[in-house]
């Protein structure tokens, strides 16, 4: 059982994983656009925070410059799931610049996602 | 035929003829003068006239080479000696004396000339026009060689009409008459002839009007100022002639007179160089700077040091180009930004046609595994229905971004190590499910070789060869295996099935886009006939080839290379 939080701005899939999550028996707080995931990262500690790069307002990119610079959340465990198709370089650098442990390209079923969320 | 070759050989006769008379006038050899012992004499300027005459028809084929520059002055310099004898003579025609440059240098009293030293008026015509033949080669001739091959034919009538005179013994051809015209000697016929031929050579020689067309401005500006020059130097002589009128007076100044006229030639020649200089220099800045704007670089200046015509010109070419360079910025900053839409369009298709997607497929699978709940049968199939068609548009989607990728040449590689044997084993695990629903065979046999590959992408070829091969094999005892071999510093991959097989002549066509073999099967076995152009792209952006091996009936392989770990 693992304490997820998912940072998406689409919240038809925020409630796909969290109906995913749930029936896995973990335990998933939803945040609907990058601003409400700051503030539940801010509030509480997780096992695993799945965020999407391109969202309205605060991007993801927003998120882990945030993550990056408060020092508390050094040891938040970012997992990207991305429906835009970065290249090859900007994946790299993205991986290279912010403290994630993965960068996986949508679309993602329900396997691919409970044996990422196993496999950290 | 090389008229030129030919050309060359009769001014170098010519020249020599006139060399060996103009040494026995200096040496008083009156064999050399006359040809053979009694006959006419050649004249003394006649014989200068055929030296320059020889080396003008040498300068004149000359080809751009090494001696073009020689040339280019040398020509112009004996076209001038060539007209200013016949000039000569005929004013001193006019002024009724036996004028004659001759007179100048030969240290004879005039009774010891056999004859006055007067040319012939035939001869006169002759010069004039060989010299205008001259003159006009310096100029833009090119476009009238056919005055060339009529000056010749003009110049040899006169010499041959000379030599038949001598051959018949008719004096009035060779242009004797008693008090009026003065006798041609053979010899100058002859040599008239050969130059008249030369000139019709000449005008014949479409190798020569190459170099007519490429004579430089230069070169006619210097020919410009030579032959300007030389008025003054007559008008001194005729002066010369008017205030002493006496010859015998007049010779020993002669020397000096020649000295003069040589300094002052040389000193003109210069001028006419540096001034030909100032004016063609600019102008082939300007040349330069614009065949560079025509090899595509615009950042070149012409020099705008002078503020004449040629500076203005220089100015105005400037801002021109500098109005190019803004106009091509423009235009490339649109095509740049154009581009920039293109991609910022692309990647917005992308993520707002996939996204909706995902909860589709996404509920669809919860509601097919049970996570929902349970749903009858029925209810089970047309959701499979659905989640089936919501993946295929998803792949499609995917499909149509991949294969815009790789024709823009965009399509770029994450180049790892990976085993061939992973990458199989990842395909097959995709595959299972579904293969072991339909009963069908999927084997790996390939070993564990290592290759530099982006292991997605190839992960992807794998998956639409298979996928491709799962559409046609027959279920319950299809098979499909992966095999590996090394071959050449590369592995050939290859996905074997026992389908219906590619007949020979769609072989060709299966890796274009949107091909499918059999339109009736197309309906059968789905797919949008993208995979395979995809699956072309990616191994060819490895650097590997892709292609197929079937008979009809009898299953189909489709093979692959990559590049092996160390042979990068």
């Amino acid at each position: 059982m693992k304490n997820i939080l998912v940072i998406d701005d689409n919240k038809d899939i925020v409630d796909l994983y969290k109906t995913i999550l749930e029936s896995s028996g973990h335990v998933c707080i939803t945040a609907n656009g990058g601003k409400a995931g700051i503030e539940q990262l801010q509030s509480k500690s997780f096992d695993l925070t799945i965020l999407d790069l391109a969202m309205p307002e605060v991007s993801g990119i927003d998120v882990l410059e945030y993550v990056k610079k408060d020092p508390e959340l050094k040891s938040a465990k970012i997992i990207i799931v991305t429906a835009s198709s970065p290249t090859e370089s900007e994946a790299a650098r993205i991986r290279k610049e912010y403290p994630i442990i993965d960068l996986i390209k949508k679309p993602i079923n329900k396997t691919k996602l409970l044996q990422i969320i196993n496999s950290y | 035929m090389d008229y030129a070759k030919i050309v060359n050989l009769l001014g170098i006769i010519i020249l020599i003829v006139g060399a060996i008379v103009v040494l026995g006038w200096i040496f008083h050899i009156d064999v050399l003068k006359s040809g053979f012992s009694g006959a006419i004499t050649m004249k003394f300027g006649v014989a200068i006239s055929f030296v320059c005459t020889g080396v003008s028809f040498l300068f004149i084929t000359r080809k751009r080479g090494g001696n073009a520059a020689l040339a280019q002055i040398g020509l112009p310099a004996s076209t001038l000696i060539i007209i200013m004898l016949p000039i000569v003579n005929s004013i001193s025609v006019f002024l009724g004396g036996n004028i004659s440059i001759a007179m100048l240098f030969i240290n004879e009293p005039i009774s010891s000339f056999t004859s006055t030293p007067r040319p012939s008026e035939g001869a006169f015509v002759s010069f004039i026009l060989i010299a205008a033949a001259f003159i006009l080669s310096l100029s833009d001739f090119a476009r009238m060689q056919n005055l060339l091959i009529v000056f010749g034919v003009i110049i040899g009538v006169i010499g041959g009409a000379a030599l038949i005179g001598y051959a018949i013994s008719m004096p009035i051809l060779y242009y004797y008459i008693n008090s009026v015209g003065t006798a041609m000697s053979i010899h100058t016929a002859a040599l008239f002839v050969l130059s008249g031929t030369s000139l019709i050579l000449l005008g014949y020689d479409k190798k020569h009007a190459a170099y007519l067309k490429t004579i430089r401005v230069k070169t006619k500006l210097i020919s410009l100022f030579l032959l300007t020059s030389v008025i003054p130097n007559f008008f001194l002589a005729i002066i010369t002639y008017i205030l002493i009128r006496d010859f015998e007076t007049i010779r020993p100044f002669g020397y000096s007179f020649a000295i003069f006229a040589t300094v002052t030639s040389i000193m003109v020649g210069f001028f006419a160089f540096f001034l030909s200089k100032e004016i063609v220099t600019p102008i082939i800045g300007l040349r330069n700077a614009a065949n560079k704007i025509a090899e595509g670089n615009l950042d070149v200046k012409a020099n705008e040091n002078t503020s004449d015509e040629i500076g203005q010109l220089a100015k105005t070419f400037n801002d021109m180009v500098d109005s190019m360079k803004l106009s091509t910025k423009l235009e490339t900053d649109r095509l740049l930004q154009i581009d920039k839409d293109k991609e910022e369009f692309a990647a917005m298709v992308s993520h707002e046609l996939k996204t909706p997607l995902i909860p589709i497929s996404g509920y669809a699978e919860l509601f097919l595994d049970g996570s929902m709940g349970n749903i009858t049968p029925i209810q089970k199939e047309k959701l499979q229905i659905m989640y089936e068609n919501s993946i295929r548009l998803t792949t499609l989607i995917q499909d149509i971004l991949d294969a815009r990728k790789i024709e823009l040449g965009k399509l770029k590689l994450d180049i790892q190590s990976e085993s061939v044997r992973n990458i199989a084993k990842r395909c097959i695990d995709i595959f299972r499910p579904i293969s072991e629903q339909k009963g069908i065979t999927l084997t790996n046999k390939t070993d564990d070789i290592i290759v530099t590959c982006d292991p997605d992408r190839v992960l992807q070829v794998f998956n639409n060869v298979v996928s491709n091969a799962m559409k046609f094999v027959p279920t319950q005892h299809g098979t499909i295996s992966i095999n590996s071999r090394v071959d050449d510093g590369s592995v050939v991959l290859s996905i074997t099935d026992n389908g219906p097989g590619i007949p020979k002549e769609k072989q060709q066509s299966l890796f274009k886009r949107f091909y499918q073999v059999d339109k009736s099967l197309t309906r059968k076995s789905g797919g949008t006939g993208l995979g395979l152009a995809i699956s072309r792209g990616i191994i060819e952006s490895h650097g590997g080839k892709i292609w197929v091996e079937s008979e009809e009936n009898q299953g189909s392989t489709i093979s692959f290379t990559l590049p092996l770990e160390n042979s990068k």
